[in-house]
């Protein structure tokens, strides 16, 4: 683009490096045919850093439910409670998924003879006035055993920002913190918050971008988690500050899965049954937004990571967004060598993990939150859309779409995303 | 009493003659597994569904629809027999089947017994069990007030009594029991741990076996077996059942082969479970996408499984022991 920055990025810390720099586009928001259909099961970006509160924990985010106007009443925004929501983490780098957190949500309507989502202002997270009332179970899945361990039952997920009549004096944040839970050593977070992910979307006609904040203004539903680093390292240790080894790096990813099978009836409510499929899935960012084409985007939210070279590799190896830089904004990307783009493959795979689309983060001891910057993880301030464009362009300079930055400040503490945007502020 | 239900309810087995023509259940030693899996049929359908095989093990009975569009629910019929596969043979196809889910057969093998979900009439959108004869025509439905969105359907042992999977009307999970003509519904089970139970299969004691997709801690599935008073035991979890899931005994009525998915590669696998030590086996299941559907006849040892993502029928057996 033509807002090209000339911003250098940095070194990547811990090891995991990153050759040049780059552009991109809305995450993972309505990036595939099927899900722009599936809005509730749609992942729109995944966040992974060390804990800025205590180096010794993880910080995990999944964002769901893309692009939501706040004053969308009067049915607000909620998760879907037919959708498995998960976040993955691979610990021994062969991409595949070593432990799961599985939300899975349950709505609870108290008055159903008003269309009220609250029949008055909102004081606490319990409030009776909030008619319409979600929570979660939090699972852990030992993906190699297949042993599971349930973390927290009806933990309630914060209320939608409805606006100020609803939570007057400036009283949301107040509820919002309330479904902060904390369950042995696990803090956990779900509910709506201010979107994150700064971008100009007016990338998508033809690369027209030009610093707007597109993105600004609306939310999205956040799952937050916050765990010990041995929690998700393999066997349960830490890896030491020296480990070179694939396991001295997490991978993650997050996903959504339905049910086979869809029922709906004229006279109640619509049955879904049989096995669980995956619908969405994301590990960094931009990945099936601009490097994967239309015919297999669907395929590619359906599919495992570590297949990501096998069904996926060509485009990666060869990326169609270089060209489209050159022939539109005269970019002076420089030309694919007839190998392919090799660069980006190591980026994939850090350390001698299984190249696939996974969020690598290094957990190895003295690792902090300020190491954690994306590819190595990601932190919610990290501008990867001109990361991934200057990567993908590769002449030696920096790219980038010209916003640098969520409107709102993220938060120095738990759960870290912004408040939502008020509906009526 | 109920933890000791599976080696009980084995050994009160050795007494039976078999329910579906098998020999009755065994302790052990000789009860070989399906392992010998081959192609009978994939073309003039998609997305089989359950499947049952006549007593002798000669023709294999499978619900799927057929290739137009919009596609129609359709039940077929198809040789056993090794060999090339062969198109199958359309006994029936449209309304009044909507989503056949589970499929039972006669015990004189000249009817199908057919439990389908989405089946609607007007206000009326329950679901519904149908009768169809084994030589086609118009499936006719079988009053069976009480039963919600059926999912599975097994013969009972004394072939008069079907055992249907569903929700009861506050939409719990459930097991019912019913005439095959049709009547009153006797709840055998209602409500946890039942969730969303599956495909079944009943012994010749009427203890059923149930699969449930989302039930067990890590909702990954789980084999129930249940008595005739409703004591309900896992019998096995972490299943990763395919779509139906369905389950058939083995001959000596040791073993349970359940379709499944492997939850770490994607493949469509079958399982053997032990009734009395609850050890699985995994059967190598050659190029099945994804198992789902199983039906059997145990005195013949042939069993049959449908494949809904590769729109293919397959027939299985014990590998003929080796010639000395």
């Amino acid at each position: 683009m033509r807002i090209i920055e000339n911003t250098l990025l940095s070194a990547l810390a811990a090891g995991i490096t990153i050759a040049a720099s780059g552009t991109a586009h809305a995450s993972s928001h309505r990036e595939a045919p099927a899900i722009a259909e599936d809005q509730f099961a749609d992942n729109t970006d995944v966040y992974a850093f060390i804990s800025p509160q205590s180096p010794d924990r993880v910080v995990l985010v999944a964002n769901y439910v893309p692009l939501l106007l706040p004053a969308s009443g009067p049915n607000f925004y909620k998760f879907a409670d037919s959708v498995r929501y998960e976040m993955h983490i691979d610990n021994d780098g062969d991409a595949v998924s070593d432990i799961t957190y599985r939300f899975t949500f349950k709505t609870k309507v108290g008055n159903g003879n008003t269309f009220l989502y609250n029949t008055g202002p909102i004081t606490s997270i319990t409030d009776a006035a909030l008619n319409v009332k979600q929570t979660y179970t939090l699972t852990r899945i030992d993906d190699v055993s297949d042993d599971a361990e349930v973390i927290a039952r009806d933990v309630p997920v914060a209320p939608w920002y409805v606006g100020k009549r609803s939570f007057p004096n400036n009283t949301y944040d107040m509820v919002a913190n309330q479904a902060i839970k904390t369950a042995g050593n696990v803090k956990v977070f779900a509910g709506p918050r201010d979107e994150p992910f700064f971008v100009d979307l007016h990338v998508f006609d033809l690369l027209g971008v030009g610093g707007a904040p597109t993105t600004d203004g609306v939310n999205v539903m956040s799952l937050v988690l916050e765990v010990p680093i041995r929690d998700v390292a393999i066997d349960g240790v830490r890896p030491r500050s020296g480990d070179m080894s694939p396991s001295s790096v997490i991978g993650v990813y997050a996903s959504s899965s339905r049910q086979k099978v869809t029922i709906r009836r004229r006279n109640s409510p619509t049955e879904n049954d049989g096995g669980f499929v995956q619908v969405s899935r994301l590990g960094w960012p931009l990945v099936n937004e601009v490097l994967i084409p239309l015919k297999d985007k669907d395929k590619f939210n359906r599919t495992q990571p570590h297949r990501d070279v096998a069904n996926f590799g060509a485009y990666i190896l060869m990326p169609e967004l270089p060209g489209l830089l050159n022939a539109v904004l005269n970019a002076g990307c420089a030309p694919t060598p007839a190998s392919g783009r090799t660069d980006i493959v190591g980026l994939l795979s850090p350390r001698g993990t299984t190249a696939a689309d996974l969020l690598r983060l290094d957990i190895r001891a003295g690792q902090t939150f300020e190491h954690s910057s994306f590819p190595n993880g990601r932190k919610l301030a990290d501008d990867v859309t001109d990361t991934e464009l200057t990567v993908l362009c590769n002449n030696g300079g920096a790219l980038g779409d010209g916003v640098n930055a969520n409107d709102k400040p993220f938060l120095t503490t738990f759960p870290y995303l912004a408040s939502p945007v008020s509906g009526n502020p | 009493m109920r933890k000791q239900l599976l080696p009980a309810l084995l050994l009160l087995g050795q007494l039976g003659c078999g329910d579906d023509g098998g020999p009755g259940p065994t302790t052990g030693g000789d009860d070989p597994a399906p392992d010998d899996i081959w192609l009978v049929a994939d073309q003039g359908f998609q997305r089989p569904t359950s499947a049952a095989v006549s007593r002798d093990g000669a023709m294999i009975y499978f619900a799927a629809s057929t290739l137009e569009s919009p596609p129609r629910q359709a039940l077929f019929a198809v040789s056993a027999a090794r060999g090339a596969p062969r198109a199958p043979t359309q006994l029936h196809a449209g309304a009044p089947l909507e989503y056949a889910t589970g499929m039972a057969i006669g015990c004189d093998s000249d009817a199908l017994y057919i439990a389908d979900k989405a089946w609607n009439d007007g206000d009326d959108d329950r679901g519904a069990l149908f009768r169809v004869s084994t030589a086609g025509g118009a499936p006719t439905r079988i009053a069976a007030d009480g039963i919600y969105a059926p999912s599975g359907i097994a013969m009972g042992p004394d072939c008069e009594q079907l055992y249907v999977t569903g929700y009861d009307e506050q939409g719990q999970g459930a097991l019912f029991r019913v005439s095959t003509a049709g009547g009153p519904v006797t709840v055998i089970k209602a409500g946890a741990p039942l969730q969303s139970p599956t495909g079944l299969d009943v012994d010749v004691r009427g203890v059923s076996w149930v699969n449930d997709h989302v039930a067990g801690t890590g909702g990954a599935g789980v084999l129930f077996a249940i008595d005739g008073e409703g004591g309900t035991t896992v019998a096995a979890d972490r299943l990763h059942l395919g779509t139906p899931g369905e389950v058939k005994r083995t001959s000596g009525d040791t073993k349970a082969i359940i379709p499944v998915v492997n939850r770490m590669t994607g493949a469509g696998e079958l399982l053997a479970v032990e009734f009395a030590t609850g050890d699985v086996t995994v059967i190598p299941a050659g190029d099945i996408a994804e198992p789902a559907g199983v039906g059997s006849a145990r005195g013949a040892q042939q069993f049959a499984f449908t494949d809904p993502e590769g729109d293919k029928v397959f027939a299985a057996a014990p590998k003929p022991a080796p010639a000395n």
